[in-house]
């Protein structure tokens, strides 16, 4: 277990603070822009940046005076790393050369774990005739060579084809959770976040700022950031909507009607022709006019830019609206999620 | 954001701060020691009264003056020598390349008494030139004489600097230049040799120092008359024994080689500003040049290869060609220790046997004392700049090798072996060059592959052993052959501190051409070429191998 107890790191002109835990069984991903410290949490895990304050323990050890080599954590970095002067089986084996594990069972832990990441045939190579998701294979047996206490992986997929990443993420999780070793993957995907983390923690400006289960986050985010930055979403003042039936009888909780923002994700908003004002307020007890600005074409569905007497809406609809057509929008209030607002740091 | 912070930096400034008050330790006291000099023979106001008389001197200001223009014309005529051939050496691969570059290391294989020799075969009133011509010219005892040896032994180090300027110069300046309509004279005035400028000021001035400090050369072909500050201060220490003077002229030639060397180094600190990301540059084949293109470049290689490097062939010729005739003799002489009624061994105080040995060991032993130390430092000063250690670090250019040597002997002939002192002379010598060649090495070492052992466990030796020398090996053989070479080649700090005692080949050969022995000289020069080439033939191809194995 990983766990960071008001972790702080502060520089110049940014600081970090942090706290959470992992669990044993545990897939986290940290979720975040570019500079929001993301790859600088991995290191401080790993004993790469000191803490300026907090503590941080791994399986209940406080970490404050372990060296990064003392640490046992395995560490994959965004461009794997693998050494250039090595071949596969020697990348792998570099830990246990460390550890002055005897040859034969080197040997026999090496094959052991090429098997498990599909390269068993793959030991002679030289690591440079390597594709980019063969590299990060190895690169992961080698982080895991020694059975770390923890597994880091900064950014694992974003050098890998698409086509590949959804493979590897399954690759990923199968093999962490064979090996039920704690592990944590730095990310700014939020496609990779939601289908690889148990939990996900999205960090802005060096602090949390929401966390949970893949479905809490995207369903039921705390903030406005979040929500925005796990797709896109539909923020509406409450006050907006008391004139369109919000607040009343069946048309939302309490809790909604007190929050200040509302957010509702575009596949949650009903869209009816103008005519069908009745089915409509059937299906969403918030309903109002919209025309049609803009469309685009995903294939599965078409996303609708919308003009409503509440401002601008995204929608996604499998039917077919053409551009300046007039609608009706509406919100099942079960859909209508209270967030807190953007408060740049 | 903070993954761009430079953390690192201020936990390794302590370093800096180690190395740079280490290397002054190693370097002030012998300089001082011979600024100095005098004092206490003499007491302060005798010292002064001598160095005041000195300066006095009509001849200290001629031959600073001579001094200042000697290398000044020769760094000129190397930099305008060198700028089409480092064009093509950067932008064309040409027929011989290979070679071209492999001879643009000779200034610091060959020690200057082979250089002498070659230019006396080529140049020389019985020269290859003069035979060729079919004239009596008499022009190697004199500033042109020095000019040519200088000339000779250093357009390499300009072919070497400006080739890697010009492949600084991003390919698609020159393209966006043509598309805005500018024509090849207009590029090279407007865009390039602005470009270029760093590089060529940084060629010039190298060139400048090396031969403001000339010895041998100068010495030879300049004799009393044409004597710069490097061989007045040689004549005071040794031939008039005045400390008092030779340290004020000391003083001198070290406050003009001191400004120059900062400035260079701040010419160097303002190249490194420009970005390399994304930065192309190709190198064009030889077919699918223009015609004009192949002729101008071979008729400029032929031209470089008859007056520079054939006077090197002429040393091998005039070997075997004694007295006109086809001969081993000289060789023969070597061997046997006998040529006529003279005893070569005794003239050289060691067989060829213990030359070598000598030779090899000491240049082993430097090499390798040089670059470990400059790995050290490098390591510890990794991906950081720090402008004061890198002029400090190449304060030694700026100090001459004979005042540096005797400084070393004036402190340290009583209390150390000869060959110690020779081992730190030369490898604080030739410190600037491999420092500067190891840190651009280890520079490149992801900090990522340090970071990924240590998660892996692996303790700073073990990352050391298996990570770092196997990565950067080719970079460090560089440098260890860069080291290897300078020692092997010097002769002030082996002549100086060894006191006869220590013979290596520039030092036998120096003594052949005082008995009056060319020809065997000759032979010493071929022999010395023979070992180098092989020596740096089994590094090379050591290294190679190892690079073949993924090493």
């Amino acid at each position: 277990m990983i766990e960071l107890d008001d972790v702080r790191r502060v520089y110049d002109d940014f600081s970090l603070t942090l706290c959470f835990s992992v669990a044993d069984d545990e897939i986290l991903a940290l979720l975040g822009s570019s500079g929001s410290g993301k790859t600088t949490t991995l290191r401080i895990i790993a004993g790469f940046e000191r803490l300026d304050s907090g503590r941080l323990l791994i399986n209940g050890v406080d970490m404050a005076d372990v060296s990064p080599q003392q640490r046992e954590i395995g560490y994959v970095f965004q461009d794997y790393t693998l050494f250039p002067h090595l071949n596969v089986e020697q990348n792998v084996a570099y830990g246990l050369r460390v550890a002055a594990v005897a040859p034969l069972e080197r040997r026999r832990r090496v094959a052991e774990l090429l098997e498990m990441v599909d390269l068993a045939q793959f030991g002679k190579r030289a690591v440079h005739t390597l594709s980019g998701g063969e590299q990060q294979r190895v690169a992961v047996a080698r982080a895991l060579a020694r059975k770390p206490r923890a597994l880091l992986l900064d950014e694992p997929f974003s050098a890998i084809d698409s086509d590949l990443r959804e493979d590897l993420r399954r690759h990923l999780m199968r093999v962490q959770r064979a090996l039920r070793v704690p592990t944590i993957f730095v990310t700014h995907s939020r496609t990779e976040a939601l289908s690889v983390g148990d939990r996900i923690i999205v960090l802005r400006a060096g602090a949390i700022d929401d966390q949970g289960t893949p479905q809490q986050l995207y369903q039921r985010p705390r903030t406005a950031y979040t929500a925005r930055f796990l797709g896109r979403a539909n923020i509406i003042r409450t006050a907006q909507l008391s004139a369109y039936g919000f607040g009343t009888a069946g048309g939302g909780d309490q809790t909604s009607a007190d929050a200040e923002l509302l957010m509702i994700r575009p596949e949650h908003v009903v869209l009816r022709p103008a005519e069908q004002t009745a089915e409509t307020a059937e299906a969403a007890a918030v309903t109002f006019p919209a025309r049609v600005v803009r469309s685009t074409y995903h294939g599965l569905y078409r996303e609708y830019e919308l003009e409503t007497a509440i401002g601008p809406l995204y929608a996604v609809s499998n039917r077919e609206f053409s551009d300046g057509s007039s609608l009706v929008a509406g919100f099942p209030p079960s859909h209508l999620t209270p967030v807190a607002p953007d408060a740049l740091r | 954001m903070a993954g761009g912070l430079g953390r690192g930096d201020a936990l390794k400034r302590p370093a800096a701060w180690i190395i740079v008050c280490g290397f002054l330790l190693l370097l002030i006291p012998p300089v001082i020691a011979v600024l100095g000099a005098g004092v206490i023979d003499l007491g302060p106001t005798a010292w002064l009264e001598r160095v005041r008389a000195v300066l006095q001197r009509p001849g200290t200001w001629r031959s600073l003056r001579f001094s200042v223009l000697q290398a000044a014309v020769s760094a000129l005529v190397c930099v305008v020598l060198a700028l089409p051939g480092a064009y093509y050496l950067s932008h064309y691969s040409f027929p011989g390349k290979r070679v071209v570059q492999s001879l643009s290391l000779l200034p610091f294989v060959l020690p200057s008494l082979i250089v002498i020799l070659a230019v006396l075969s080529f140049y020389g009133r019985n020269g290859v030139l003069n035979q060729l011509l079919g004239t009596d010219l008499v022009i190697v005892y004199s500033p042109v004489g020095i000019v040519i040896a200088h000339v000779l032994f250093n357009i390499s180090v300009g072919l070497r600097i400006i080739a890697a300027g010009w492949m600084e110069v991003d390919e698609r300046y020159r393209e966006v230049s043509a598309g805005l309509g500018e024509g090849p004279l207009g590029r090279l005035w407007r865009l390039h040799l602005p470009l270029l400028l760093p590089a060529i000021l940084g060629a010039g001035g190298i060139i400048f120092l090396y031969c403001f400090v000339s010895f041998g050369i100068v010495l030879i072909f300049g004799g009393v008359r044409w004597a710069t500050l490097e061989v007045r201060i040689y004549q005071e220490m040794f031939v008039n024994l005045n400390l008092a003077a030779a340290g004020a002229l000391a003083a001198l030639q070290l406050g003009v080689c001191a400004a120059l060397v900062f400035v260079l180094q701040w010419t160097s600190a303002r190249r490194r500003t420009g970005s390399r990301r994304g930065r192309r540059f190709r190198v064009r084949q030889w077919n699918v040049l223009k015609p004009i293109t192949r002729v101008i470049c071979t008729i400029y290689w032929a031209a470089v290869a008859l007056f520079f490097f054939s006077p090197l062939a002429a040393i091998v010729i005039r070997a075997f060609r004694p007295a006109d005739r086809w001969s081993t003799a000289a060789f023969t002489a070597l061997l046997t220790g006998r040529v006529g009624d003279r005893d070569i061994h005794e003239i050289i105080r060691a067989d060829l046997g213990e030359l070598i040995r000598t030779s090899l060991g000491i240049a082993l032993v430097t090499a390798a004392l040089t670059t470990a130390v400059a790995f050290a430092a490098a390591r510890a000063v990794r991906g950081q700049r720090v402008p004061l250690l890198d002029a400090v670090t190449s304060l030694p250019l700026a100090v001459s090798s004979v005042t540096f040597s005797l400084g070393i002997w004036l402190l340290g002939s009583r209390i150390a072996p000869g060959i110690f002192l020779i081992w730190i002379t030369q490898s604080l010598m030739a410190f600037p060059l491999v420092f500067r060649s190891v840190r651009n090495v280890t520079d490149t070492f992801p900090l990522r592959y340090t970071e990924t052992a240590q998660s892996l466990g692996a303790p700073l030796w073990f990352r050391i052993r298996t990570l770092e020398i196997p990565i950067l090996w080719r970079g460090l053989v560089n440098a260890f052959t860069f080291a290897f070479a300078l020692s092997l080649s010097d002769f002030t700090a082996v002549f100086t501190i060894g006191r006869g005692e220590i013979v290596t080949f520039p030092v036998a050969m120096y003594r052949l051409i005082g008995f009056q022995s060319f020809d065997v000289a000759l032979a010493l020069g071929v022999w010395y070429i023979a070992i180098v080439a092989l020596v740096f033939a089994i590094i090379d191809t050591t290294s190679y191998a190892r690079e073949g194995q993924g090493l």
